[in-house]
């Protein structure tokens, strides 16, 4: 079950294990029957770490979504609160316990599990309101960094860019220098610590005091990882805003991918039985779960879109012939062979007709003339074309009335690439955009420019060219079906974060020293101090392991990149991703977006 | 030794910590709760000083009545939860005028604090952005109260915060837009042609633009031919269509429209603005309106 967790370097099944462990133990702590009220932001993470078998078996029975008003009745001993410390779910948790009829019996024990940590304030609040009492065990569940797969992490914290960077609230920082200690905890102190901007100083900072607090705790354990990497995400706010091309990637730009899992149109997958009419077609999206232990996957999840198509077909003929085979079985052990290794030649052919699926579906999309269209001029704004004039095709599509979001991410783009637009062209966009989407846009444009996104050009002069030219982030030559550098993800454009973790490991960052002062926030190395008899001796050959931390997110592109560099010939270092949240263009836009509806009146 | 009465608070402290050092499960706190029950809260709070643990090091400095330092202790850890608790028992300790001050020398918990409140205490964010002098998010702050107004005069006045804020704040372009309302009330019945070449040709170019952005104008490559006439637009993209759709004339162009109505002899932009007279305040223009309109209809 955990085959997709110990396929990397790093063997993150301990994580999860630790995590069910802590699970288990809280749940017989409420001896009995029970049943989750659960707080729903939660539910995707936690399917991660643990199935409702897992559940079962320590006696949950029922399953509930937290909302106001009376609890639904459920003959169990137990009511435990799966939540996060927010004060609105301390109220409405309130509300539920307020209502409970105490004159029912069997009566029922209240529980609250605080994810990922308790909270003084949420249990102040509940104080104020006189229930805390009602609460037997009030415990905290420190799911900080889930396993997604070998080597990614993810707080799914989707707040985490919004409060950071717009409103000062490092809550998320905690958290994440939290989740590294827990990290060190499993797979020893990382020695070496390097970062790229104020979040990464912060959490650089709060992981050594955190040291000091709990001493002599990582002592035996051989450390795993070499060196641990922190970027700010606003050291590069370029990439997420581009589209991204890799198989994977375009998968969540298009359907969004949640906590590993896609729903698709269900028409293409419609299984074909025999004399089946047209009819019977399935309404209900087809799910599936994406992760490296479905083979297939694993192969092409990373390449360039347009490198796809030849190993479907190519994988189409092995399969193909595969079954042929039977055919040429002919005696009882060669039948025998081939009837064991059905199972897996069906789920091979299974899995390959869901990604052909997949595949035309996108194909449908990326084969448009909008896509296209779009493509070319975030690829102009990107290799430095034109970024400090008003944009035709911007200008149509805002009089078109295309999707808000698609011009929200092209005018940013532009706006990074230029280093911030000219008054006017600034003016102009904004104007455009809050006639024909409405004023009550004006909050998320200030938002926009508070993030850095789409701001006004205030040194006057543009640094990006001299930015994309040291680093060499736009390639003309590039190679999308047998690439020889990361800039494949974005068919020319190279990440700008894993340009940097390229160039750290090799030659390092005093090459590279004025662009990164042109980057926002401070650079910086911390040495960790390692028990003696704990240096790692690296063997001749044996790559480095390094971790790198994404503070405000981080793109299927960006990881697609970073596995890049892990699999090249002398690269020499290999990666495990962490991020405070699995994000895109649309949904990182979104997370900065002012829902505002008028009131009726 | 906690109990050493003659030697000083300072050298006592010190001398625990060389005896200690940083060995793991000696708890500073313990140690300093006993001075502190022994009367030694100056010993106390040194001895806290070597406390690493925030979490036990910030409740007792509060315990002891030392919450400044707990705050900037707090801070210093990281903890925002840990921030907040202290925050919010200074906000109970002192009153308003000190809490804020003691607010506003710590930025992280100001942060926070409005954090705190823009999701449980609105009207507080007001005044903490007023102490600021902070227009540009008070601005913002109406814009985003005007949301929650039922009442449509709430609304206006709402945006005629903001307005008035986002001026302050020097920030023109937030100010011209403010006037802009998304209501699908049907006002009046006068096209938006009519009104807007009274403007232009009145020389008003300002509110004529205003007008005319508001309706999203879907074509933006055609221009109109009419619009040669007056004293030009620059960047002339947007193309009035003409069309009978509802306007908003703002109260105080209600006499300037009036003059231009009356001027133009035209019936129709005469009730438009008739209409939108209220008979307490726009007497005076109602009355001088209805003559002109009553000439009209005998010639």
């Amino acid at each position: 079950m955990a085959a997709h967790l110990s396929s990397g370097r790093v063997n993150l099944t301990a994580l999860r294990e630790a995590g069910r462990r802590e699970l288990r133990e809280f749940l017989d702590k409420c001896a009995g029957s029970k049943a989750i009220v659960w707080d729903e932001y939660l539910t995707g993470p936690f399917g991660l770490i643990a199935q409702y078998s897992l559940l079962k078996e320590h006696e949950v029975e029922k399953m509930f979504t937290l909302k106001p008003g009376r609890l639904p009745p459920a003959d169990v001993k137990n009511i435990i609160f799966f939540v996060r410390p927010k004060l609105e779910l301390m109220d409405i948790i309130t509300d539920n316990v307020l209502r409970e009829d105490r004159g029912r019996s069997p009566q029922r024990d209240f529980h609250i599990l605080f994810v990922p940590r308790r909270s003084l304030l949420c249990e102040q609040w509940l104080k104020e309101q006189g229930v805390l009492g009602s609460f037997i065990h009030r415990e905290q569940y420190s799911l900080d960094l889930i396993p997604f797969d070998g080597d990614l992490l993810s707080m799914e914290s989707e707040s985490a860019f919004k409060e950071c960077y717009l409103e000062s609230d490092q809550t998320s920082l905690y958290h994440a220098a939290k989740g590294l200690m827990t990290l060190q905890a499993l797979y020893g102190t990382i020695p070496q610590i390097f970062g790229k901007g104020d979040c990464a100083r912060h959490v650089a900072n709060m992981m050594i005091r955190m040291k000091r607090e709990f001493p002599g705790s990582q002592n035996s354990i051989f450390p795993v990882f070499d060196t641990l990497l922190l970027l700010d995400r606003n050291v590069d706010l370029l990439t997420p805003l581009a589209t991204q091309l890799t198989y994977e990637g375009l998968i969540d730009e298009i359907y969004g991918i949640q906590n590993t899992y896609v729903k698709l149109p269900p028409e293409k997958f419609a299984p074909k039985k025999q004399g089946e009419s047209g009819k019977d077609l399935p309404t209900e999206p087809k799910k599936l779960q994406l992760n490296s232990a479905e083979e297939l996957y694993a192969e092409i999840r990373d390449k360039n879109f347009n490198a796809v198509g030849s190993v479907l077909s190519k994988k189409a003929k092995i399969i193909s012939a595969a079954f042929e085979e039977r055919h040429h079985a002919k005696t009882v052990g060669e039948i025998k062979q081939f009837v064991s290794q059905l199972p897996h030649m069906q789920a091979a052919r299974s899995s390959l007709a869901n990604h052909t699926s997949i595949a035309e579906l996108i194909k449908d999309i990326t084969t448009s003339e909008d896509f296209f269209d779009n493509l070319t001029v975030e690829q102009e704004f990107m290799s430095g074309i034109d970024t400090d004039k008003i944009n035709n095709y911007i200008e149509d599509c805002i009089a078109q009335k295309h999707p808000l979001i698609k011009i929200l991410r092209l005018v940013c783009l532009q706006s990074v690439c230029n280093s911030g637009l000219k008054q006017k062209v600034l003016d102009h966009y904004k104007r455009e955009i809050l006639q024909t989407y409405g004023y009550e846009h004006i909050l998320t444009l200030n938002n926009l420019e508070k993030a850095g996104l789409l701001k006004p050009q205030t040194s006057g002069r543009n640094n990006y060219p001299t930015i994309r030219k040291t680093l060499r982030l736009w390639m003309d030559d590039v190679n999308e079906q047998n690439p020889n550098d990361i800039s494949y993800v974005y068919s020319g454009y190279a990440p700008l974060s894993v340009r940097l973790a390229q160039l750290l490991a090799r030659p390092g960052w005093r090459s590279i020293e004025e662009v990164l002062k042109m980057l926002p926030g401070p650079h910086f190395e911390e040495r960790q101090q390692l028990p003696t008899g704990l240096q790692k001796k690296r063997q001749q050959g044996e790559n480095r392991v390094t971790l790198v931390f994404f503070l405000g997110g981080v793109t299927y592109a960006e990881i697609a990149a970073l596995r890049f560099l892990s699999q090249m010939e002398d690269g020499g270092t290999e990666y495990v991703i962490a991020t405070t949240k699995l994000i895109n263009g649309t949904t990182w836009i979104k997370s900065l977006m002012e829902k505002l509806e008028p009131a009726p009146f | 030794q906690v109990q050493q009465k003659d030697k000083s608070d300072e050298e006592v402290a010190q001398a625990i910590n060389h005896k200690l050092g940083d060995t793991p499960g000696i708890s500073y706190s313990e140690i300093a709760t006993r001075a502190y029950d022994c009367g030694r809260a100056e010993l106390a709070i040194k001895l806290l000083e070597y406390e690493p643990r925030s979490g036990e090091q910030v409740p007792l400095l509060l315990k002891m009545k030392r919450s400044k330092l707990a705050l900037g202790k707090a801070i210093e850890s990281g903890d925002t939860d840990l921030v907040y608790t202290v925050v919010l028992h200074l906000k109970n300790e002192l009153n308003r005028g000190t809490f804020f001050m003691t607010l506003q020398n710590q930025p992280v918990a100001l942060s926070l604090y409005r954090q705190f409140c823009r999701h449980q205490e609105r009207d507080t964010l007001k005044d903490l952005y007023n102490q600021d002098d902070n227009h540009q998010e008070l601005g913002n702050f109406h814009i985003h109260s005007s949301y929650s107004e039922k009442r449509i005069e709430g609304r206006v006045g709402a945006l005629q915060n903001a307005l008035d804020e986002f001026n302050k704040a020097r920030n023109d372009f937030a100010a011209k837009r403010h006037l802009q309302e998304h209501f699908d009330k049907p006002y009046l019945d006068l096209s938006l042609h009519d009104t807007v070449s009274t403007l232009i040709l009145d020389g008003h170019h300002k509110r004529a633009e205003q007008l005319y952005r508001e309706f999203r104008i879907p074509d933006k490559r055609c221009v109109s031919p009419w619009l040669g006439g007056g004293s030009g637009w620059g960047g002339g993209a947007a193309c009035p269509v003409p069309q009978r759709v509802p306007v908003l004339v703002p109260r105080r162009d209600l006499e300037q429209a009036a003059e231009a109505a009356m001027e133009r002899r035209s019936e129709a932009e005469m009730n438009l603005v008739l209409s939108r007279c209220s008979p307490s305040t726009d007497g005076a223009v109602a009355e001088k309106l209805t003559r002109a309109r009553a000439q009209l209809i005998k010639k």
